[in-house]
């Protein structure tokens, strides 16, 4: 006996979409938070009003943005409850076989971590929807709420930052000489 | 080389990150080919941006593997897939459902595949907020409604816990409507929290319950209970 119908048409591509986007909000999640279990709580917070709200949405191109709007908007309300971000000196280090791939070092992974948690937030969410998320400035302006004009400013500003903060930390690994010819197209 | 120098910082993300029309591109590379320190900021934004993407890109959620037909899953877990299939449904029902918190890491793709009939609900509620009680009977009663109006009988339980339980004190503004939902209905059950009640006893609080309530053990151990047999699981 079935009393409810599974969506469909527009419903069920939105539905699709959400799901495929997981891994992504996830990532930018935790760039923000640096921390599993809450990267996990945001996006899963995130997906349920994206459910709720985003069903009859039929732009997909707008989808990206909105989507990560309503990612930030867990984020901002996850803040205001705590009103104080987790010492970046209390995460982890990551085991190398965890996350550090073949280019990477667990410690140059911390590094970075602790470079992009130290951005001032504002900073941090642009350069993680550009990095992480792969979003267009567009986009971005639109996830955020804000200006493209103000997003270049953060994201200029936040990559300023971070080389610098890296170049400190980890000279020998960020001031790698890099070859020649710099564009592969 | 002037020009080459008066490319700024800006620019150079919006060439690394594509964000640049075809002609502006291309004219910057076309300085940066004659021009080694444009050369090198390019490269050195452009290492930077990979540096950051890289160090994300394996970060994976602590997501559970999919559920294989017949595999028992763990009660939060399912709580949580199942919430989040009914919500779906039901909040298109009956347009005020609000958000399902979770309490556990659910792997989301779950629910997708979960097709099972929602003609067994247990629904919870563990607020006093006015408008959450009256959200969650506004909800019951449409759901025994569509069920009437379909002709099909849906098992509902509607249980109590924390300060929720004043949803279900005799002194409630709700008690004529939850008296009636009752009466009319045999298929609907008004639970209790055993254990809240208890730890309202102890807050000095106690909740003197209507007669159409029904005392449990605690609601976790109903809706564990419930999950088990294939019920659905919402929360308001």
């Amino acid at each position: 006996m079935t009393i409810f119908n599974w969506p469909f048409g527009q419903e069920a591509k939105n539905r699709e979409y959400f799901l495929s986007q997981r891994k992504r909000m996830y990532r930018v999640a935790y760039s923000w938070c640096h921390n599993d279990a809450l990267a996990d709580d945001l996006v899963q917070e995130a997906l349920l009003r994206a459910y709720k709200y985003g069903q009859k949405l039929r732009d997909i191109k707008a989808l990206d943005g909105w989507l990560f709007r309503i990612l930030k908007n867990c984020w901002h309300d996850e803040l205001k409850r705590r009103r104080e971000m987790q010492d970046i000196d209390t995460v982890p280090v990551f085991a190398t076989d965890d996350t550090a791939g073949e280019y990477y070092q667990a410690e140059l992974l911390q590094q970075v971590y602790s470079a992009m948690a130290k951005l001032p937030e504002a900073q941090r969410e642009v350069v993680s929807l550009v990095d992480v998320a792969e979003l267009s400035y567009e986009q971005v302006a639109s996830a955020l709420e804000i200006p493209v004009g103000t997003v270049m400013s953060r994201l200029n500003r936040a990559r300023t930052s971070l080389r610098e903060r890296l170049e400190k930390n980890c000279q020998e690994t960020v001031a790698t000489i890099i070859p020649f010819g710099v564009e592969h197209e | 080389m002037s020009e080459a120098k008066n490319v700024s910082d800006e620019q150079i993300n919006a060439l690394i990150d594509n964000q640049l029309a075809a002609d502006e591109r291309a004219r910057l590379l076309k300085l940066a080919e004659n021009d080694s320190a444009l050369a090198q900021r390019i490269a050195a934004r452009r290492h930077l941006k990979e540096m950051i993407s890289s160090a994300y890109l394996k970060r994976e959620p602590r997501q559970e593997r999919a559920v294989v037909a017949g595999t028992r899953m763990k009660w939060p877990s399912m709580a949580a897939a199942m919430a989040l299939f009914t919500i779906g449904v039901v909040s298109g029902i009956t347009g005020h459902l609000t958000y399902v918190s979770l309490e556990d890491k659910t792997n989301i793709e779950q629910i997708a595949m979960l097709k099972a009939a929602p003609d067994k609900m247990i629904l919870q509620i563990d607020s006093h907020d006015p408008k959450r009680m009256q959200s969650a009977l506004r909800d019951a009663e449409e759901i025994l409604r569509k069920s009437r109006d379909k002709n099909e009988r849906v098992q509902l339980e509607v249980i109590a816990n924390a300060t929720g339980l004043k949803m279900l004190d005799r002194q409630s503004p709700y008690r004529d409507k939850i008296a009636r939902l009752s009466s009319e209905n045999s298929n609907v059950k008004f639970l209790a929290c055993g254990a809240g009640m208890q730890k309202m006893r102890n807050k000095g609080q106690p909740v003197n319950l209507m007669s159409d309530a029904i005392v449990v053990t605690s609601v976790r151990d109903q809706v564990a209970r419930r999950l088990n047999e294939g019920w659905s699981y919402l929360r308001e």
